[in-house]
This record gives C-alpha cells, sequence and structure tokens, in this order.
C-alpha cells in the first residue's frame, strides 16, 4: 500500500515535472518560461546598461574600448581589424541574437523547425527558390578576399564568443516562448543575411504579366502597363549624355505568348517597399557644405533591422546602421564621406517553362537536345513532426521552383527560377571599401563591388562633391525579354550576359546641385539598354525634386522638414477630377458636407487630420470599381497609381469605367459616385467598429510595429505618424521610413537619424522601443561621431573587452 | 511547528540552489522537505506549496516591481490575462503545484522507510 502510494506519487509528479518542461502545441514549456530564477523573468532588464558577462576573451588580440550612449548605441575603438569585428559581432548578437539567427531561417526556409508545419510551404519557397546554395558559392568566392572575409570571420567569432556564454537564463526571451536554442554563427550566415535582403528587395511581375496578355490582349497589357510614361522623372537626369558604346543584342522573332498559369503563386512583393536619398551640393545649403540624406522604406517589424554603432580602428572610423548579422556598416558615413542607398530593382528574376522529357523529370528539352537535371534534396525539419522531404530539380536556368508537387496545378507547369541574387558576387566589398572610402572616386569605385540586390548610391563628401550611382549586375536583354514567362527549351529566349558596370549610369556634381532617388526610373527611355521593372515611382521623386530645385541655403532643419514632408502628390492631382466628377444630385446633404470638406483640403496626410482617411477610403473602393476586370482566379497583378490616374484624368471614357457586374455601361461619374458612398460607409463602419473614434489618419492607416513572431504584445499598433505610399514620408501600414539619416559634411560632420525601434531586441528592455515616439513625431537624435576613444566622456557606459591570457599552470 | 521548519527548509533550498540549478530544483527541493522531517502527507503536502510559492512569490514580486512590470506586463497580454499580476498567479501557482506534489511524493518516501522502522521496534 506504501509503495504503491509512492509509486503513483512518484509518477505524478514525474509526469507534471516532465509536461513543464515541454512545449505542447503551442504553450510554451511553463515551468522553464515561468521559473523566476531563470525564466522570462530573467529577461525584465533592471538596467540595459548591465551588462553581466565575462569581457575578458581570449580570441581578442588587444584591449577594446566600447562607449554606450544612454540610447545603447556603442561606439567601438579597437587597435586592429579582427578586434574591432569580434566586438561588432559580440555586442551585436548582446543585444539581437535572437532576430539575426530568425532572419538567417528565413532565408534558408527553416522556419517549420521552429514554428512547425504550419511553415512548410514557406520553407519549400524558399529553398525551391535557391538561396541557399547561391550563399554556399558566394562564401567560397568571398574567401578571395581575406581583408572583407577576414571581418566576416571575426565578426562570427565575435557572435559565438558571446553564444558560448549564454546559459539559459541569458536567453533571449524568443527563444524561451519557443523553446529551442541558437546554433553558432559563420560567415555563411551572414551572407545568407545578405540574400534575405536580396529576396526583400527583388521582385517579378512575369507571371501575372503572361496571364494578363492572354486575357486582355497586348495591346490593353502595354497600355495599362507601360515600361515608360511621358512624364518620367528618372533618377539620371533626362538628356544626360550616354559616354559609352552599347552593346549589340540579339532579339528572336518569334515570341508568342503561349500559355496562361493558374498557380498558386508565392509572392514576396511588399507594395511600399522604397527608399529615399538625395544630396545636396554646398551651393545650393547655408554652410556651404554638402549635406547627405537617406530614408530606406522596408517592412515595419520588431526588433527594427537596423542596428546603429560607431566602428573605429585604424585605416576605418565610420557611423551608420547595419543589418544585425552583416559586419560593417551598410548605410552611413565615415570621417570623409557619406552614403545612402535605395533600391534599384529591375526584372532580375525570370521564370522559364522547363518541358521535362518524363516524369522524371532527369532531362528537359533545349535546343532539339535532351540535357540532364541535378536533382538537391531539400530536408526541412518540422518541429513535433517527421522530416518532410523535399526534391528540388537544377537546369542551368536554376531551380524548378513550382511544378506538380508544389503550387501547379498540373503536370505542364514547370516554371525555372533564373535570378540574379544566384550569381557569384562579393557584395560584402563595397560595404567594406564604402566603410573606407577617402573621396568621392574612392566612394563610386566602391559601390562597384555591389551586384545583388542593386541599390542606387547617393554620395557626397566633405570635399563638397555629390553624385548618384545606379549600381548593379543587371542582365543584358532584348526588349521586352523576361517581362513574360520564357520558353526554356529554345536558346533564343537565353540572358544574353550582362550589362556592362561602366554603362550603370552615374552622375557627379550636376549642374542642378543636387542628385536623388525614390526608385524610380532610373533613366528616360533613350537609355541604350531595355529594362523595366514591376513597379516605379512616380509620386515621391518629382516632390523630391521640386522641392530641391526649389530651394536655396539649405539647412540640416530643412531635409528633416523634406524626409517627414506628407505631401499626398496622387491625392492633389485626382481628387480635383474625383470631386468635380460627382453626380451630386445623387448624393445627400450630409455626403455633400464631406465632399466639400475634401475640397478645403491642402492635400497633406498629417497623422491628426481627417481628410486623409475620407480620400483614401474613397479611393480604394473607387479602384476597385474601375478595375474589376481584374478580379479574377489566376494570378494577375492590377494597375498602380499612376495608371489610375492617367484614366481618371487623361482617358475619361476608358473602358475600364464599365463594371462588368452590371448591365448598364458605367462612366466615370457613376464610379465616382457608387464608390464616394461607399468610402463614406466604410468610414462609418470603421467608426462603428471603434467606438465612435474620430478616423483621424494616423488611426485609420494603423501603421504598425509587429515582432517577428507577430506576437501581439511585443508590437505596436496605431503609431501616430503621417504619409503613406507615394509620399515621401512613405510610411504605410507595415512598411515605412526604417531608417532616417542627414549627415552634413563641413569640417566637423554633423549628423542626425532615428529609426522606429530601439537598440536592444528585447521586449522586456526599456531600450526595446527607445526610437518610437521620436521617429512617429519626426524627430531626430545627434548622432556622437567621436574621433577618439575618451575616457572622461559624460553620460556614457565605459565598457572594456580585454584579451584574457590562457592560465598556464 | 514541525510544519513551518519543512516549509523553511524547502524555501531555502528553493531560494539558494535556485539561481544554480534548472527550474527542475524546486521539485528536488521540495522532495527533500518531504522526506527529511515527519508529518502528515496533508502538511507535507501544502509545505511544499508554500515552500516554493513563497520564494517564487518574493522573486516574481521583486523583478516585477524593480523593472516596473515592463515584460511581466507583456506576457499577460501574450496569455491573454490581461492584468500582469495573474501572471504572478500563475507562476507562484504553477511552483506550489510542483512543490505540493513532489514535497507529498517525498513525504510517502520517507513512509516506505517509516514502515519498516515501525516493524524493528513494535
Amino acid at each position: 500500500m506504501k509503495f504503491l502510494r509512492f509509486l503513483i506519487s512518484i509518477l505524478i509528479s514525474g509526469a507534471l515535472v516532465y509536461s513543464l518542461n515541454q512545449k505542447i502545441g503551442s504553450i510554451p514549456p511553463l515551468g522553464k518560461l515561468l521559473d523566476p530564477f531563470h525564466g522570462f523573468w530573467q529577461n525584465a532588464e533592471h538596467d540595459p546598461f548591465e551588462i553581466g558577462f565575462d569581457l575578458s576573451l581570449t580570441q581578442l588580440n588587444n584591449e577594446v574600448k566600447v562607449q554606450y550612449e544612454s540610447n545603447l548605441i556603442p561606439h567601438i575603438f579597437a587597435k586592429n581589424e579582427y578586434d574591432l569585428y569580434f566586438t561588432q559581432g559580440y555586442i551585436t548578437a548582446y543585444h539581437r541574437l535572437w532576430q539575426m539567427e530568425f532572419i538567417t531561417f528565413v532565408a534558408s526556409g527553416r522556419i517549420s523547425e521552429v514554428m512547425g508545419e504550419a511553415a512548410i510551404d514557406f520553407d519549400r519557397f524558399q529553398r525551391r527558390k535557391g538561396l541557399s546554395e547561391a550563399t554556399e558559392r558566394a562564401d567560397d568566392e568571398l574567401q578571395k578576399y581575406p581583408d572583407v572575409y577576414g571581418a566576416a570571420v571575426a565578426y562570427s567569432d565575435g557572435v559565438n564568443a558571446f553564444i558560448d556564454q549564454l546559459s539559459y537564463k541569458d536567453l533571449p526571451l524568443e527563444y524561451k516562448l519557443l523553446d529551442y536554442l541558437p546554433e553558432r554563427w559563420s560567415p555563411y550566415k551572414s551572407l545568407l543575411t545578405q540574400k534575405y535582403l536580396a529576396n526583400d528587395l527583388n521582385s517579378d511581375r512575369d507571371l501575372q504579366n503572361t496571364n494578363m496578355v492572354k486575357i486582355f490582349g497586348k495591346e490593353r497589357f502595354d497600355f495599362l502597363f507601360p515600361d515608360f510614361t511621358e512624364d518620367v522623372d528618372p533618377i539620371i537626369p533626362v538628356g544626360t549624355p550616354w559616354d559609352f558604346e552599347p552593346i549589340e543584342i540579339f532579339s528572336p522573332d518569334n515570341r508568342e505568348i503561349k500559355n496562361s498559369y493558374s498557380v498558386s503563386l508565392q509572392d514576396n512583393y511588399i507594395e511600399g517597399i522604397g527608399s529615399n536619398n538625395w544630396a545636396v551640393s554646398g551651393s545650393k545649403t547655408k554652410n556651404g557644405h554638402a549635406i547627405l540624406c537617406n530614408d530606406p522604406h522596408l517592412g515595419l517589424n520588431l526588433p527594427m533591422i537596423w542596428y546603429a554603432q560607431q566602428l573605429q580602428a585604424p585605416g576605418v572610423n565610420t557611423f551608420g546602421v547595419t543589418v544585425p548579422g552583416v559586419p560593417g556598416i551598410l548605410l552611413g558615413f565615415n570621417d570623409s564621406i557619406a552614403w545612402g542607398a535605395t533600391n534599384a530593382d529591375r526584372d532580375l528574376r525570370d521564370w522559364y517553362q522547363i518541358s521535362f522529357r518524363d516524369d522524371r523529370n532527369d532531362e528537359y528539352s533545349y535546343g532539339g537536345k535532351w540535357l540532364k537535371t541535378q536533382k538537391i534534396i531539400e530536408t526541412i525539419k518540422i518541429r513535433g513532426q517527421e522530416d518532410f522531404i523535399d526534391t528540388v530539380v537544377y537546369t542551368h536556368y536554376g531551380p524548378v521552383v513550382y511544378d506538380r508537387s508544389f503550387m501547379g496545378d498540373s503536370n505542364r507547369v514547370n516554371l525555372a527560377l533564373k535570378w540574379t541574387a544566384h550569381n557569384i558576387s562579393v557584395d560584402f566589398k563595397a560595404f567594406y571599401d564604402l566603410n573606407r572610402a577617402g573621396n568621392i572616386n574612392q566612394a563610386a569605385e566602391a559601390c562597384k563591388s555591389l551586384d545583388c540586390p542593386p541599390q542606387n548610391f547617393a554620395l557626397a563628401s566633405r570635399e563638397g562633391d555629390i553624385a548618384q550611382v545606379v549600381q548593379g549586375n543587371y542582365p543584358l536583354k532584348w526588349k521586352e525579354q523576361g517581362k513574360f514567362i520564357m520558353d526554356g527549351s529554345d536558346p533564343n529566349y537565353e540572358w544574353q550576359g550582362y550589362i556592362p558596370k561602366e554603362h550603370n549610369a552615374r552622375i557627379i556634381n550636376p549642374e542642378r546641385g543636387f542628385v536623388s532617388s525614390a526608385n524610380q526610373h532610373p533613366f528616360n527611355s533613350d537609355y541604350p539598354y531595355f529594362y523595366h521593372s514591376r513597379n516605379e515611382e512616380h509620386f515621391r521623386n518629382k516632390r523630391i525634386n521640386s522641392v530641391l530645385t526649389a530651394s536655396e541655403g539649405i539647412t540640416i532643419d530643412d531635409m528633416k522638414t523634406l524626409q517627414n514632408d506628407n505631401y499626398f502628390t496622387l491625392a492633389s492631382s485626382i481628387l480635383p477630377v474625383m470631386l468635380d466628377s460627382l453626380n451630386k444630385g445623387e448624393l445627400s446633404d450630409g455626403q455633400l458636407q464631406f465632399a466639400e470638406m475634401l475640397r478645403g483640403w491642402n492635400y497633406m496626410a498629417d497623422p491628426e487630420m481627417i481628410e486623409p482617411s475620407y480620400f483614401r477610403a474613397w479611393y480604394i473602393k473607387m479602384y476597385k470599381l474601375l478595375w474589376d476586370e481584374f478580379d479574377l482566379d489566376v494570378p494577375v497583378a492590377w494597375p498602380n497609381d499612376h495608371t489610375t490616374m492617367n484614366v481618371l484624368t487623361k482617358w475619361p471614357t476608358d473602358t475600364a469605367f464599365d463594371v462588368l457586374d452590371t448591365k448598364e455601361i458605367e462612366n466615370i461619374n457613376d464610379i465616382v459616385t457608387t464608390s464616394f458612398t461607399q468610402g463614406i460607409d466604410s468610414i462609418d463602419m470603421w467608426m462603428e467598429l471603434n467606438d465612435g473614434l474620430e478616423p483621424l489618419w494616423y488611426r485609420f492607416k494603423n501603421t504598425r510595429l509587429t515582432h517577428m513572431t507577430r506576437i501581439n504584445s511585443f508590437s505596436y499598433s496605431r503609431i501616430p505618424v503621417g504619409g503613406y505610399k507615394g509620399i515621401v514620408n512613405a510610411t504605410g501600414q507595415n512598411w515605412g521610413a526604417s531608417w532616417r539619416l542627414i549627415v552634413e559634411l563641413g569640417d566637423e560632420i554633423e549628423a542626425w537619424g532615428i529609426y522606429p525601434g530601439g537598440q536592444s531586441g528585447n521586449p522586456g528592455s526599456t531600450g526595446y522601443d527607445t526610437f518610437i515616439d521620436d521617429w512617429a513625431k519626426g524627430k531626430y537624435f545627434k548622432i556622437a561621431f567621436w574621433d577618439q576613444y575618451r575616457e572622461d566622456r559624460e553620460g556614457v557606459l565605459n565598457i572594456s573587452f580585454t584579451k584574457k591570457t590562457e592560465e598556464v599552470n | 511547528m514541525r510544519f513551518y521548519i519543512k516549509i523553511i527548509i524547502i524555501a531555502a533550498l528553493v531560494y539558494f540552489g535556485g539561481p544554480h540549478f534548472g527550474w527542475w530544483w524546486i521539485a528536488v527541493s521540495a522532495f527533500i522537505g518531504g522526506a527529511i522531517l515527519k508529518s502528515t502527507g496533508f502538511q507535507s503536502f501544502f509545505a511544499g506549496a508554500f515552500g516554493v510559492g513563497l520564494v517564487w512569490l518574493w522573486m516574481t514580486l521583486k523583478i516585477d516591481i524593480a523593472t516596473e512590470s515592463i515584460l511581466t506586463q507583456k506576457i499577460a497580454d501574450l496569455f491573454n490575462l490581461g492584468q500582469s499580476g495573474l501572471i504572478i498567479g500563475i507562476t507562484v501557482l504553477i511552483g506550489s503545484l510542483v512543490g505540493a506534489i513532489t514535497c507529498w511524493t517525498g513525504h510517502n518516501f520517507r513512509k516506505l522507510f517509516e514502515g519498516q522502522k515501525r516493524g524493528y521496534y513494535h
């Protein structure tokens, strides 16, 4: 009896302890997690400055001094490069370890390992795009550049030194909640981070284009999706002569589009992704110094994708931000130059229809012969389940992403991806060299190492030079090549090499006194090579250029105002037409009041205004009615805002105005009036759902900063910030100005920056959200850029990393 | 009296051993506390609950106050608990439950030998 009682009680005890030590479904291991000595409680920080680790490390060559500002920005002073990047890796891991590792899991398709089976399709898609395989080749190539690779190795050693010191108690919170452990870091993972960026910043529309041509005809497609419009305001100003002899390109005759495709398209395109940069020459500034500005618009997540720091060692002194996982500084300045980048995406991803010989997918047709495929087995680990085995077939173009086993609806769909991100490149070298560039020419030369993702670099120097460099590895294509899915069995459809880097246009010290880019067309249609992109910007660039053209005596404050400019160019272009087209007789007095309110609007999308909410609500409804013919079961793209503006303002009799679902033939007045009523109704509904709150723009728009796990309580919503897509302050729901930098390059460099987040990735730290409020208000922190380490600086935390000498017995 | 001494022994083991071992140390502590002093099973159960629960309550309150609930509130929201106090309550409840069951188990362990001893002397 006693024994039985003991047996039962010990079994219950064992089962209890065992189950509280396990993740069950989505419930974390509660025993481990709630233990006040080691669980999540230990992630609540008393003082974000408290660094409870042994900073005496055997790998260091010399002592490294680190000074933390109160906002947790570190300034690292090292005596050699190894120590510099080692310490950068250590400190970045200290603040952002979970984020940096999670990014590599996203890039390499390993989310199921952490999150379980819900992520299988995502992981398969990531792997089928072939980024891990390309990263391995990039790793081999980078080793040919010992300085650059050395930085990646040192960084990696620093991250690992931190990981080696971690016990469960010190693990970042997310590991405890999701119940897994960090792996060791390596230069390969840093390179994966860079592929993650390429994946985020590159997109294409080939499959949708193909379907649209089949459905609407080529003429209509060209009309609604033109490569150029008459009002382009390109990065390289119209009329700039080309100082090179273009390469001849062969163009095949027969380019019939044969099929349409009804695959379940996996599209990672976020419409608001983009950026602004500009540099103003001293001739236009108050102090006579060049000023550089940059604000990349990326997905708004927490921890924010940027980590700010100053890095100093003999031969390099630079401040800026980098993505956790990438050594050095990606965007920033040094003691001689400043640089800022915007995405320079073109159609870098092309799709080839592959004709396999049989179901074994061992051979495919090419130029009348059968070529052999290569198969890579991808083993996807799934939490709590058996591994998923996916066989990815590689052709000479690249991996077959869509086929009968993945998202394809028939045996006929076999789409291979050719993408410049698969090519061998040494992109890190561009940033390594930019960190050290001493003048504008060295900076422009440094940019040349960047292949993918292509960027437009605005550059400015203390010597007073400014430049804009369009940089990337762009395929050489005949007109319209790769705009549609191509026949992979026909060698005529091959890319014909790449546009020589010397033919990537750049502009130095232009007469107009400034350079700028905002993801618009890089060149006018007279550029000798064909290019097109998914969605070139038409609004931000014009606003920036018109403000800069009109400005003289520019100050840093003027630049802050421009980066936070909320002028809604789209609204200013189409709202008058929309208002004039209303059938007033069909509207109630109450509705007409809203029309009057909009007529008095100054077109500013400020956070506390209601006009932008009413405009936006109306515009969405009108857009859906106007383009209702695009509401189809197969993947298509919808016309962009610029085309929508053109239809409204220039082509009032276009067939788009007819709504297909109705018997009547609608005209512009019908569409505008119906959507106006619908828009007001949708605002009323929004107010009902929100307890009668006034639909102020920031509330209606709802800019969010979402934690990468999508955990709500680690996220922020309804951030009181204005702006929108197509506005210089391009801040939408889940994308926006992820980093704002202004640098005036005088004798003393004066720089200001801000990003929506905080240096600490820990939701339990006061450093998690440090900058969010100021960012929303359009404020900046003044960047401290120090020429050397000084012990007696006030308001900083001094830390020393010291070399640990092995104890000899 | 033994009841209180039991609580103090368990609490001391949890408090001083906690930082050095995994969370399962509370089970070991309560088991030891249940086994080394004679008492009823009922008393052991509650001594285990209080021994662990009081230390965990003290620790969580200390952290919660020092950090102004910065994380307590977020974790409470994560579990849809609303108030940060509830996550303290659940932490203490789970610690107490493990303490109670394992202390009772320790008591039952002791009983195995008590029975034999009784056989010798009576």
